[in-house]
This record gives structure tokens, sequence and C-alpha cells, in this order.
């Protein structure tokens, strides 16, 4: 069995929503990059990092490299025609074991993920839910205690939505569903874990990820096994 | 299910391009690099220039040039991953047999597909065969028995192996992969160890 569970970003997408021209891993909030924040903060321990790209590639591939020179990067040549299942199963299909997923859209909070990779430690589903805030929101419908999902929904608002992070089984996007959530229904009920993320699909939710970034950049940094310094040799 | 991995050698399995290295004995290095570049990213039809080159490389004694090749250093992580399944992998190099061939016998352990010198009295005469790397390929599934062939490569002469393979990987470990490797490609890693963990999934 493969050591490194693998992390696969979606980063393949033109972001039409959003309407920068950009790939909206590209997108700066407070001055970095959610793909250079993405990472370098979050997934600075990730060894088997799997970064599928699109829509303007050579930039996408080339923040990726500036950051880190050990991210696989996946082609999705078809990315125009193709949602974020595709993405992921581009990825996915060469893959045995329960991997990680994470949309190239969505502004982690590096705290949260450890927390996030630690609970899912041994489990094969974990799914991320943050409290309701963006629009077009995918909902959650909770069991009472808040554990488990046991359905999406677009219909009706509930308090948690769907946050675009995820450990699963790479077999889900074998289906050729249009949506992720709609590949992750078959392992429902499955349990939930919040986290705090700010998604970019649009110009609204920009802004609040702006004031989110500024937060997560206002606390201290976390010490990571990749960033000690080293003493230079005299 | 049986995977077969077919590997470009200069520049992906060694840590540098053989011919300029070569070129350094016979002081013909800027001339010969250049050639390469430009063969590497596509200008030139890589069997016109690849028979240039060798013209130009003919005058070394193919002993010496085993010599020189034996200091070539090759990635440890793909090495390592060679010899752990020598059966299943084959490298695939349009470099020539009376080159690279004890190199690759003693090191890699593994069966060597490349283009053909015609050697005489330790010199090399002419060239008998260009390999094209897609035939090549095609042969090699039929051989082995291969359900699934990854190629694994970086320059123009690369394309046709990408091209015909169930997964394709476009290396660009020691230099940036040519953009026609590139697109022909599933993944693109820059790593030797990111190589080696891609590949260990298939």
């Amino acid at each position: 069995m493969h050591a490194d569970v693998p992390v696969l970003i979606a980063a393949a997408g033109i972001g039409s929503r959003l309407g920068m021209n950009l790939p909206k891993a590209l997108v700066e909030v407070n001055g970095r990059s959610i793909l250079e924040r993405l990472l370098a903060d979050v997934l600075v321990d990730e060894k088997d990092v799997r970064l599928i790209v699109g829509f303007r590639a050579d930039e996408v591939i080339a923040c990726a490299r500036r950051v880190r020179d050990d991210v696989i990067i996946v082609r999705n040549p078809s990315f125009r025609d193709t949602s974020v299942r595709h993405s992921f199963w581009l990825a996915a299909r060469h893959i045995q074991q329960p991997c990680y997923v994470i949309d190239g859209d969505t502004l982690v909070d590096p705290k949260a993920w450890r927390a996030f990779k630690q609970r899912a430690q041994g489990m094969d589903t974990l799914i991320g839910v943050t409290p309701s805030s963006t629009t077009d929101a995918v909902f959650t419908r909770m069991t009472p205690d808040g554990r488990d999902i046991t359905a999406f929904t677009r219909a009706e608002p509930q308090s948690h939505e769907w946050c675009g992070v995820a450990k699963l089984s790479p077999r889900l996007f074998d289906q050729k569903h249009d949506y992720v959530f709609q590949c992750i229904d078959a392992a429902l009920p499955a349990p939930a874990h919040v986290l705090e993320v700010a998604e970019v699909d649009t110009q609204a939710d920009l802004a609040l990820a702006e004031a989110f970034a500024r937060r997560i950049d206002a606390q201290p940094r976390l010490v990571s096994s990749r960033n000690v310094a080293m003493p230079l040799a005299a | 299910m049986r995977t077969g991995f077919c590997f470009d050698f200069d520049g992906t399995i060694t840590d540098r391009e053989l011919l300029p290295y070569l070129a350094e004995s016979i002081d013909l290095v800027d001339e010969i690099s250049v050639l390469t570049r430009a063969t590497i990213e596509g200008h030139l039809d890589f069997r016109k220039s690849f028979k240039l080159r060798c013209r130009l490389l003919g005058s070394i004694p193919v002993s010496r040039v085993n010599e020189l090749v034996q200091d070539v250093r090759m990635q440890p992580d793909i090495v390592d991953f060679i010899r752990s399944r020598p059966d299943d992998c084959v490298v695939v190099t349009g470099n020539l047999d009376c080159w690279i061939g004890p190199y690759v016998a003693e090191h890699l352990g593994c069966k060597l597909v490349s283009s053909r010198g015609n050697v005489s009295e330790d010199r090399l005469t002419g060239i008998d065969d260009v390999l094209d790397k897609g035939a090549a390929v095609a042969a090699l599934r039929e051989e082995f028995g291969w359900d699934r062939v990854v190629c694994i490569g970086d320059g123009m002469n690369d394309v046709p192996m990408l091209e015909l393979a169930d997964i394709a990987v476009a290396y660009g470990g020691i230099h940036t992969p040519c953009k026609a490797a590139e697109e022909a490609a599933h993944y693109i890693v820059y790593n030797p160890r990111s190589l080696c963990t891609l590949m260990s999934q298939f």
C-alpha cells in the first residue's frame, strides 16, 4: 500500500462566474494566490500532491513550481467541456486508495486542515462542511447530532454547506455525474467535519475570502517539518 | 493487469544529455549542444539531427564512448524503480546501442531498444537505424503482452511513444519537457521522487 495519502487539487476550470479571466486558483487574496496558499501553507507536509490543470495551464503550473517542484501535474485538456468531477476522475483513476480532494478555488485555514487530516486518519470517508455562506451553496443535511451527512440539497437551505474538501474513495469519481457532490452521494451517510474555508465562486465570495485570508495571515505561523530553517554553515 | 514502462534515456534517466557530454572530449560542445537543444524543442528533425551529431561524434572510438558514459550519473530513484522490476521496464532511446548498451545492461539490467550504429575497428562508421519510438512501443506491447503501457519522456522524439501510451508522462526532472511532449501527456512531473510516487501506483 502506498504510504502517503494523495491530495488532488482541481484547478482546471475557467471560473466564469467570477469573471476574472483567471483560473480561480490564481486569484490573489490578501496578496497571495489561493494555490500558493494551498501548496505553501496548507499542504506543506503532504508528499503526494496532484494538481489538475486546464485553463491557462502554463501559468497554474508556473505558480505551483514557484512554491514546490514535487507537485504531480495532471492535464485536463478538455477543461472547457468537462466539470470538476471529470478533473478529479482524471487524477483519481490511477489511484487505488482513499485520497483527499480539494477544490482549487477554496481557501483553507492551515490549522483547520491539520485537524481535518488528523480526524481523517484511518477513515476512508470524511466530508468537509462549513457554515453556509456562499452564493449557490450545496447544503448538507445532517443527522440531529451533526455527526453525519445524510444528503446534499440545493433547494433547502441548511446550517452547513459542502466545502470542497473531503477524503474519499477514488472510485466515487468513476460515476459520470456532473457535480462532485453527486458522486459523493453514493457514499452517504458519511461522517462530516466542520472546517473553516472560503470558496471563491463570485465577486461577493471574493470579498468574504479577503477577510478570511487576513484573519488567517494574522495568526501565528505554524511550524512545519518542511519549512524548519536550517542554520547556515559559517 | 500487466503494466510495462518505457523510459526515454538521455535527460530522463541520466541527469544530462549524453551527446553534448561526449562532445566535450572532442571540443565540439557548443556545436552539439545547439543541435541537441533545437532537436529537443522540435526545431530540427530528430533523425537528421541525430545522424549529423553522430557523424560529428563518430571520431571518438566506441570503446572511449563506453568509458565516458560510465561517468554519467543516473537519477537514483528512477534506477531503483527500474531495478525493482527489470522485466517490466524498457529503455527506449534514440541513442546508439554500441554507445550505451553495456552501460544499460550493467546498471539497469533491463531491455534496451535503441538506434543501431555500425561499428568497424572501434569506430562508428554509420547509422543502420534511427529508432522510431512509436513503432518500438507498439512492438514491445506485442512482445511482452502488456495490458497497459506507461511511457516517460521529454523530447520531440518521445512524442510518438507518448501518443501511443495508455499513460503518458512528460518528465521535466532535468529540463522542461518540449511543448509537444507536454501536450501528449496525461501527467507532467518535475521531480524524480514524484515520478516514482506516480509510477508506483500504476
